[in-house]
């Protein structure tokens, strides 16, 4: 490893190569994670706030091409979709089927589809705000139970598939 | 009479996959599952664990043992999988981004037990072995404490009720087996995970290559005889570095395939037996402490798994309690290391007296007992 | 100033940080809320609890077998023991020598064969030492099942056969050690004289046999094996006896750590215990090829102290149960330090 007269370039080189290294590493996860991003999607089929756009009386809707699901008029459902780009298709009553698309912002988790204004023409999504959702509370306190005994050598080995089981009879 | 040597030899050499076949073929009939479902079971299983146990090949290579310091590596791994559920990621995006997003974790974690194992060269296993340990320490303090406190995590759902600290299991419901069902094929009764597989031999490969690449042939002569091939002008403490960096990064890709094929993850338990069942599986495949080839990998996995998915049924059987069944098969675990680790010392110091013998020039006596 | 420079480098480095830092806990204890009383109190049970454990590694250090991650073996041996007695319905004084001859001979057989077994695989001792314990854990957790125990206070009830996770001896021979000539001062400071004495007297056995005949003979094989078997001293039998010896002194352990505790633990419980005394000896300052009475008695105290203040007071101080993160921390810390240290002897 001793210098030679190309070192300065072959160090230029090398730092070009580091940077262009850590900069695809940093768009790869950028990527997957615009891809990656899962998100619920309220399906609603309600009168639009200001009453300008009506509820559409019965209508099935599938959501990027998952089974799908009827809506009467004031109906809710939910869908869980992936990524940013979204392709959803109506059927109204009269089988008139009606196809439209829209994105999602990359933040938020869960968003409100209004389907009578989608199929308006109108701005549809918006951002949903839960009431307080308390955390499932069935999952036991604590850090832990068994393996925390210090160097504690392995316990039971997990079962595939199945939850933990439970220490000895 | 030559034959009847070569064949006491052969039975030597691999005593342990013939001992575990035959305990295995044994314990079949008694468990009372079908061939088919044992079938389907191994399949699963490689396409689950072969690649955290193809991360323990370099350090062997490289002379450094069974790396027991691969826990470290699974660790990161779940500190990964825990952002990818905390981002609500899904499918291959989110394996990807646990993977990602981990390996400056993972690459820190390999060069720190790269360091320790150097200081206690000679020693490495059980160092290996204490290390994940003490940095299972270290992860409980985060995960536990820091995540939900100092560092912040946007999902309420993966946080204790308790306002700071991981939940004990890890839903993985969004990246569930996704790697697994993206290209399945069916032959017959069996469906086999063409992508995860794909994944695998592409690590073979690569391996393989890297064995070819001066790196990899520096490690093969570190792994031979350090001082010679210091001599030779390998940088030795960097080689030994590099081999275990490879290996903690390959475990923390290893155990997020492991993960996604369980489908949820136990926070605090998961990595305990990575390292258990990678080592067991690579010595049940005919390894040892300083050559491991890629069949032991395949090999000792299906032949330790097969025979933990019987040994519950046929201990049930056998003795009438469950439990026996659990205990049995990690009884095996631990005796097949032992057995192994046995073999190997007592036929390297076989090999030692046979050099030595033959340095004196055979007719001497040795040194008195 | 130079002779101080040279106690401490010969008292070792780490010793001294862990020394004042335990001093430390001492005083910031009573700040946050903490009894020192009590936790003095702790510390000596704890101590006399642990000394054997710690005693047992000496003969296998000495005669070079390294570490003995085995340990295991000795512990489940006065297993045997203790339950037996149990088994017997032996009560005070007579249950806990019961169990200490119960388990002799076990600890004798298993002694014989894990130092057999450890002389074929010279070099490699410490790893095979511990998967050949836990393998031997792992075996006797069927063996709790099986095994024809009848005593109601054992088994599981449910059941009718198969011997519990923890067995309770308070009504056979809990605390005889302890209670014996016990110094009592204030309602939170208990001295376990009987204990301490126990473990002394161990100690003081081991000293004088580490003088005979025997013992140096041991120590020769494990500093200098050529000499050794210059001199006529048959190695593997040296070696032998010391895996015998520290599988004994492991069975002894285990029966004076259960009549403190309160309980006798079976199936998985065995594992974990080779490692806290391992990393006692280490921060007394013992190395693998070297470990003195000295080195047994620092370790254990500054081990079981550290192990006993540091999650109490942070505890306190932070108000909340960090114990479990800390103890791996710290006993597994110690470990590692101890293992990448080139090997230098220190007193």
């Amino acid at each position: 490893m001793s210098g030679t007269v190309l070192d300065p370039k072959v160090k230029t080189r090398r730092l070009l190569v580091r940077l262009g290294l850590l900069l695809v590493y940093v768009g790869v996860i950028a990527l997957v994670f615009t891809f990656g991003k899962g998100h619920t999607l309220i399906l609603d089929n309600k009168d639009s706030d200001d009453g300008s756009v009506k509820a559409i009386e019965s209508l099935s809707v599938s959501v990027d091409g998952q089974d799908p699901l009827d809506l009467a008029a004031g109906e809710r459902d939910q869908a869980k979709v992936q990524g940013q780009g979204h392709r959803v298709e109506v059927t109204v009553k009269d089988g008139q089927k009606v196809e439209r698309r829209f994105t999602v912002p990359l933040a938020e988790d869960i968003l409100l589809l209004s389907l009578p204004r989608l199929l308006a023409g109108q701005p549809a999504v918006t951002v949903f705000v839960p009431l307080d959702v308390a955390a499932p509370a069935e999952d036991q306190e604590e850090g832990n139970s068994n393996a925390f005994t210090s160097p504690s050598a392995p316990a039971e080995p997990a079962v595939p598939g199945a939850p933990a089981k439970p220490p000895a009879p | 009479m030559s034959g009847q040597r070569s064949l006491g030899r052969f039975l030597r050499e691999n005593a342990v996959i013939l001992l575990f076949l035959i305990v295995t073929v044994l314990a079949i009939r008694p468990s009372g599952l079908s061939l088919v479902y044992i079938g389907q079971e191994m399949i699963t299983r490689l396409g689950r664990d072969s690649f955290l146990v193809l991360a323990l090949l370099l350090p062997i290579y490289a002379g450094m043992g069974l790396n027991f310091g691969m826990t470290l590596g699974a660790m990161a791994g779940q500190f990964g999988l825990i952002l990818a559920v905390n981002y609500n990621l899904l499918g291959v995006c989110g394996l990807v981004f646990a993977a990602l997003v981990s390996l400056p974790v993972s690459l820190l974690m390999g060069y720190i037990c790269g360091v320790v194992l150097n200081k206690a060269k000679g020693r490495e296993m059980v160092t290996g072995y204490i290390l994940a340990f003490f940095v299972n320490g270290v992860y409980q303090f985060v995960v536990l404490y820091l995540m939900g406190s100092v560092i912040p995590v946007r999902s309420k759902a993966i946080v204790l009720s308790r306002g700071y600290g991981i939940r004990n299991t890890l839903n993985l419901d969004g990246v569930r087996q996704t790697l697994d069902n993206l290209l399945p094929l069916r032959v017959g009764p069996f469906v086999l995970p063409i992508l995860t597989f794909l994944v695998i031999a592409a690590l073979c490969v690569f391996i393989i290559w890297f064995k070819k690449t001066k790196l990899g042939q520096d490690m093969r002569a570190v792994g031979y005889d350090m001082h010679v091939a210091e001599s030779a002008g390998v940088p030795v403490d960097r080689t030994r570095i590099i081999a275990i960096i490879i290996s903690t990064v390959l475990a923390t890709i290893g155990q997020i395939i492991f993960l996604q094929n369980m489908g949820n993850m136990a926070t605090y338990n998961a990595h305990d037996q990575t390292s258990f069942f990678a080592v067991a599986a690579i010595l049940v495949g005919g390894a040892s402490v300083k050559k491991a080839t890629i069949p032991n990998v395949f090999i000792g996995v299906c032949l330790l798994h097969v025979l933990f998915v019987v040994s519950p049924g046929a201990g049930q059987k056998l003795f009438g309690e469950a439990m026996i069944g659990e205990y049995f098969r990690q009884f095996i675990g631990y005796g097949v290391i032992a057995l192994s680790l046995v073999l190997y010392a007592w036929r390297s110091r076989r090999e030692a007296e046979r050099l030595r013998e033959g340095l004196r020039g055979g007719a001497a006596e040795g040194g008195g007992k | 100033m130079r002779r101080l420079r040279q106690f401490a480098a010969d008292f070792g480095w780490p010793r001294i940080i862990i020394f004042f830092f335990l001093v430390a806990l001492f005083f910031a204890a009573p700040l946050v809320g903490v009894r020192v009383d009590a936790s003095l109190s702790d510390v000596f049970n704890r101590f006399g609890q642990n000394a054997f454990f710690v005693l047992a590694l000496v003969p296998m250090i000495q005669s070079g077998c390294g570490l003995n991650f085995g340990l295991s073996l000795g512990i489940i041996a006065g297993l045997l023991g203790a339950t037996l007695s149990v088994q017997l319905g032996l009560h005070g004084a007579v249950g806990f020598a019961g169990a200490l001859v119960l388990s002799a001979p076990f600890a004798i057989i298993f002694g014989w064969l894990y130092g057999k077994l450890l002389n074929k695989v010279k070099g490699e001792e410490m790893t095979i030492a511990m998967y050949v314990g836990f393998a031997g854990v792992m075996f006797m957790c069927i063996m709790w099942l099986l095994l024809p125990y009848t005593a109601p206070d054992m088994i599981w009830g449910y059941a009718g056969h198969g011997l519990r996770t923890t067995i309770s001896v308070e009504n056979y021979w809990i605390h005889i050690l302890n209670d014996f000539l016990e110094i009592r001062i204030g309602p939170f400071f208990r001295f376990p004289t009987g204990e301490i004495l126990f473990a002394a007297f161990g100690a003081w056995l081991m000293w004088l046999f580490l003088r005979t005949k025997t013992g140096t003979a041991m120590t020769a094989v494990g500093s200098n094996p050529d000499y050794a078997r210059a001199s006529g001293i048959s190695v593997d039998k040296m070696r032998t006896i010391s895996v015998v010896i520290s599988t004994l002194l492991g069975a002894a352990g285990i029966i004076v750590y259960q009549q403190s505790f309160g309980f006798i633990q079976l199936y998985n419980a065995p594992l974990a215990m080779p490692f806290t005394a391992i990393a006692a000896i280490l921060i007394g300052g013992a190395s693998v090829k070297k470990a003195s009475m000295l080195n047994v008695v620092v370790g254990t105290f500054l081990f079981q102290g550290l192990l006993t203040m540091t999650p109490s007071v942070i505890n306190s101080w932070l108000q909340t149960d960090m114990s479990e993160v800390v103890r791996i921390v710290v006993s597994n810390g110690i470990i590692i330090y101890a293992l990448t240290r080139k090997t230098k002897v220190s007193k």
